[in-house]
């Protein structure tokens, strides 16, 4: 039963968007949503339901336990006429089942790397390669790092495809964040969409029962 | 229970004309109209005593909000919220607009992509 009222509330509404922020834990995601939000990073809980492997929580809970997943956002309204959320994904490996649905409808997604522990990003990069979502690495330079790499260095470590860009950023610092998020949406205007495949294509038609 | 006429439930004088849970009982799965960022709003529809949980969430849609934020501020956890949005959408009490599509075999409009980028060139 459409309204044919021109001033309807939702004719207002903006148009979601979405990025995602992926890394090991405390790479500094929450920090860079902050570094560019218009407003103090958010958190939202999904709650999950695992098989336990605990005897005494099968026990108790008939060999189910459940789980609380933060997830921290940000947003940056765009011409009043967008809003672009930030989200950072939960970095634990167990977790990356909700990554899929998280991916969908997703424009980019910036892989933040901490170089004391470049492992940490190995297999961020290696899912967000396999589902083709098009995708950064963003080099959270901490002050006082052991090891300072250079772009090329992180490039050859992660063995990313040449048109993966690297940027590098301090987190902390708003217009080097606002600039990683420049350099993911230049390097979207860049991509051949032809050969992108959705992310879970099967998922593809909403989110899911867990986000 | 029709979840394909939700008016049914409604009566304009009444209100709503059974209880939210009764409404609500046993879906487990949100409804698959709620994304993270789909926006929604308050229509201004009145519908009486919606119970504590339902009227927190209402009153958020005041002003137009995403549901990730009605989550995060209400401080329920996602599936939950995406159910009370279903039901309050199913009683008219909020519209709702879905995420800009930009992955489905498509690249994102050339004129968002300029947009985004204007916008974070300001910040």
């Amino acid at each position: 039963m459409p309204s044919t009222s021109s001033d309807r509330a939702v004719d207002h509404l903006p148009g979601g968007l979405k990025l995602l922020i992926a890394g090991g834990f405390g790479v500094g995601k929450t920090t860079l949503v902050g570094a560019v939000s218009e407003i103090a990073p958010l958190k939202t809980e999904a709650t999950i339901t695992e098989a336990s492997v605990g005897v005494d929580d099968i026990a108790l809970t008939g060999g189910k336990t459940t789980t609380t997943v933060a997830l921290d956002f940000g947003r940056i309204s765009i011409a009043n006429e967008y809003v672009l959320f930030l989200f950072g994904l939960p970095g634990q490996e167990r977790f990356w089942f909700m990554w899929d649905q998280l991916c969908i409808g997703a424009l980019g997604v910036i892989v933040l790397v901490d170089t004391r522990r470049i492992e940490d990003s190995f297999e961020a990069v290696d899912y967000f390669e396999r589902t083709g979502i098009p995708f950064l690495v963003a080099v959270n330079e901490f002050e006082g790092a052991q090891f300072s790499y250079t772009g090329p260095e992180v490039r050859e470590a992660l063995q990313l495809r040449p048109d993966v860009p690297v940027v590098m950023c301090d987190a902390r610092s708003r217009t080097s964040a606002v600039n990683v998020l420049i350099a993911l949406v230049k390097h979207l205007q860049t991509i051949d969409y032809r050969t992108v495949r959705p992310a879970a294509p099967e998922l593809a038609a909403h989110e899911g029962s867990y986000i | 229970m029709s979840r394909g006429d939700p008016e049914a439930f409604v009566d304009s004088a009444a209100g709503r004309l059974i209880r939210p849970y009764a409404v609500a009982g046993g879906r487990t799965a949100p409804n698959e109209d709620f994304h993270l960022v789909t926006y929604v709003v308050a229509t201004g529809r009145a519908l009486g005593d919606l119970g504590p949980d339902h009227d927190d969430i209402l009153s958020l849609c005041d002003r137009p909000i995403s549901v990730a934020e009605v989550s995060a501020l209400s401080g329920l956890p996602l599936a939950v919220t995406k159910i009370l949005l279903s039901d309050l959408l199913g009683w008219r009490a909020i519209d709702t607009r879905a995420p800009v599509p930009v992955f489905e075999r498509a690249r994102p409009s050339t004129d968002l992509l300029e947009k985004v980028l204007d916008a974070l060139y300001k910040l």
